[in-house]
């Protein structure tokens, strides 16, 4: 009778008869079940009712339809995106409030008007290589065409941003006179690099003799052992005409450079030009803005990234703590 | 010195969040895919469905946002306050809102006023696990109608691949292993044998087994909310009006949707 019980609801490992507390309840529920088990019609399918791991074999035959493992970390990993969604929606991160910055994606070609980014040089001054970005003669000077500036930026921006996330250095160049604030106030709003004053030749090409002097040295280096000077990961010029240099040291290492281009400039010596003017402090201020807010957000999303792995790596470990026993 | 006027402050709609804009990004309830003056037919009407969303969802919602200002779980997402708050006793409040919000959104999404029929490939997997799509039903229902109490009655699939019925009371989750308040975790044995004669305990040879699982053991599929608000409106409280209740959660339920879920990313 027991053994009748057993076969039909299988239970696999449980005999029933072992532990003495439910005793009492077989006893009752084998009298009860003594000649009533052909009366109940309770449901047995076709497939096994034993749910044991063993059976789930991937060479198991095709008729007993038995389901193969899945591996649910990565089933749940497939569908989280799904169950995000549920519950409720977080708002959008605003705008934060302490960044005055403007953001490339707001800027409209009428701030850049206001800020004067459209007026080129002379045209008996123009460089033939800037052309495609010229949108025409107004009183003997050239007037850049806005819309170009605008997606030029928003590119700079986007590689700005891809560098800092990546954690790269960055360095901002512009030694004109009325715009060392700009240089300096934008680079440190944003923990980057800049040059205010003259940019000494060599500074990257012969970087042991002008920068190593500076350079602190590693914390376990020998007496007599050089410091090592690094190299910008990305190089802002805002007046490149007076820093070809600059430029061209960059270009010789592979350093990938932005530059604000005007008319008298060739805008193909840079990696990502920004046909602007470079004369109007306002201007250059807000491009330099631009480019600092771009950093911030890269840095940002660097943050979160090193943040999240950090926590995914304590994680891991602490679930495999527990596969090996170890009490939460 | 900049420009802070000329740049566009997206705005957000929700008339609560307006009021913190300054201070905390805000959790607001999820659109349905149906509106909740026509219902959803035959399973919820249009006065059970503004019970359930309307005032519940909002409610909950807005319980949570109160809950988070100033904690840390402030700018958190949804899934992240729910999973993060699961551990702690201390947040249990906290965790309670959010895990009954997600069971109630999972559950309304999984609704359609005109369902998609269940495909071959979805009922074969089922029949693997069941026997066949009407055991299922069938099973299903038992479950539902053995949860005495308020709860959730899910199916989910385990790490063997095997589709098995899971009953959470209250505002249990089949999320967080330490939170999916089964009731039943701490028996010792259960006899399948006595389903014979209570057929509505709750647990049956289809359910999860009853023993605390490891995080991450089940991906729920589906679920039907029994907590008595839900059905209390259209059926009453009767055995037999939970039953057609439940009759009604099979003609609404949206199985494409269901097959999206089973069958996304297998083959893990």
């Amino acid at each position: 009778m027991r053994a009748t019980q057993v076969s039909l609801y299988s239970t696999g490992d449980k005999p029933g008869s072992g532990s003495g507390s439910d005793a009492d309840d077989d006893d009752i529920l084998d009298a009860m079940m003594a000649g009533m088990d052909s009366d109940f019609s309770v449901a047995t399918p076709s497939t096994p009712a034993v749910p044991v791991p063993e059976n789930l074999s991937s060479e198991e035959s095709e008729s007993s339809h038995v389901p193969t493992p899945v591996d649910i970390e990565k089933r749940i990993k497939a569908l989280l995106p799904e169950y995000m969604s549920y519950g409720g929606q977080l708002a959008p991160k605003p705008r934060s409030a302490l960044s005055n910055n403007p953001s490339p994606n707001t800027l409209t070609i009428a701030q850049l008007l206001a800020a004067g980014l459209h007026l080129g040089h002379s045209t008996s001054l123009w460089n033939v290589a800037s052309m495609p970005f010229v949108y025409g003669v107004r009183e003997g000077i050239s007037i850049i065409n806005l819309e170009h500036t605008l997606t030029h930026l928003r590119r700079a921006c986007t590689v700005t941003k891809a560098v800092a996330r990546q954690g790269g250095i960055i360095l901002f160049i512009g030694t004109r006179d009325g715009m060392s604030h700009v240089t300096i106030n934008s680079a440190k709003s944003c923990n980057a690099y800049y040059v205010a004053s003259k940019w000494c030749p060599g500074t990257i090409t012969n970087a042991q003799e002008i920068v190593g002097p500076h350079t602190p040295r590693l914390p376990d280096a020998r007496a007599g052992d050089l410091a090592k000077p690094f190299r910008p990961d990305l190089v802002i010029v805002l007046n490149p005409i007076e820093n070809m240099i600059a430029i061209k040291e960059a270009t010789r290492f592979n350093i990938p450079t932005i530059a604000i281009t005007d008319t008298d400039v060739d805008p193909r010596i840079v990696s990502y030009p920004i046909p602007a003017n470079d004369d109007s402090v306002r201007g250059v201020e807000l491009v330099a803005k631009v480019l600092a807010e771009a950093v911030k957000e890269g840095n940002k999303l660097a943050l979160e990234t090193s943040e999240r792995l950090s926590k995914e790596r304590i994680e891991d470990r602490v679930d495999r703590m527990k596969a090996y026993g170890a009490r939460q | 010195m900049f420009r802070s006027a000329l740049r566009l402050h997206k705005s957000i709609a929700s008339p609560l969040a307006a009021s913190f804009r300054a201070k905390a990004r805000l959790h607001t309830v999820p659109s349905l895919p149906y509106t909740v003056e026509a219902g959803v037919t035959p399973l919820l009407s249009p006065a059970a469905l503004k019970i359930i969303y309307s005032d519940h969802q909002t409610g909950l919602i807005n319980r949570l946002n109160e809950l988070i200002a100033g904690s840390p779980y402030e700018d958190k997402l949804f899934y992240e306050v729910l999973m993060d708050s699961a551990s702690s006793l201390n947040e249990t409040q906290i965790f309670n809102n959010a895990s009954q919000a997600w069971n109630n959104d999972f559950f309304l999404r999984s609704l359609s006023s005109t369902p998609s029929a269940m495909s071959d490939a979805l009922a074969k997997r089922i029949a693997d696990s069941f026997g066949s799509v009407e055991v299922f039903k069938r099973e299903f229902k038992t479950n539902a109608l053995g949860l005495f109490g308020s709860g959730w009655t899910w199916l989910v699939e385990d790490k063997e691949g095997r589709l098995v019925l899971l009953n959470t009371y209250n505002a249990g989750s089949p999320h967080h292993r330490r939170r999916m308040q089964r009731n039943d975790e701490t028996a010792t044995d259960h006899d399948f044998a006595s389903q014979a004669q209570n057929p509505y305990s709750g647990v049956s040879k289809y359910s999860a087994p009853a023993k605390l699982m490891a995080n991450n053991s089940y991906v729920p599929i589906l679920c039907i909310s029994m907590w008595e608000h839900a059905y209390l409106t259209d059926y009453g409280v009767t055995l037999e009006g939970r039953k057609q209740y439940l009759e009604n959660f099979f003609k609404t339920v949206d199985w494409s949707l269901v097959e999206n879920r089973v069958f996304r990313a297998s083959g893990f």
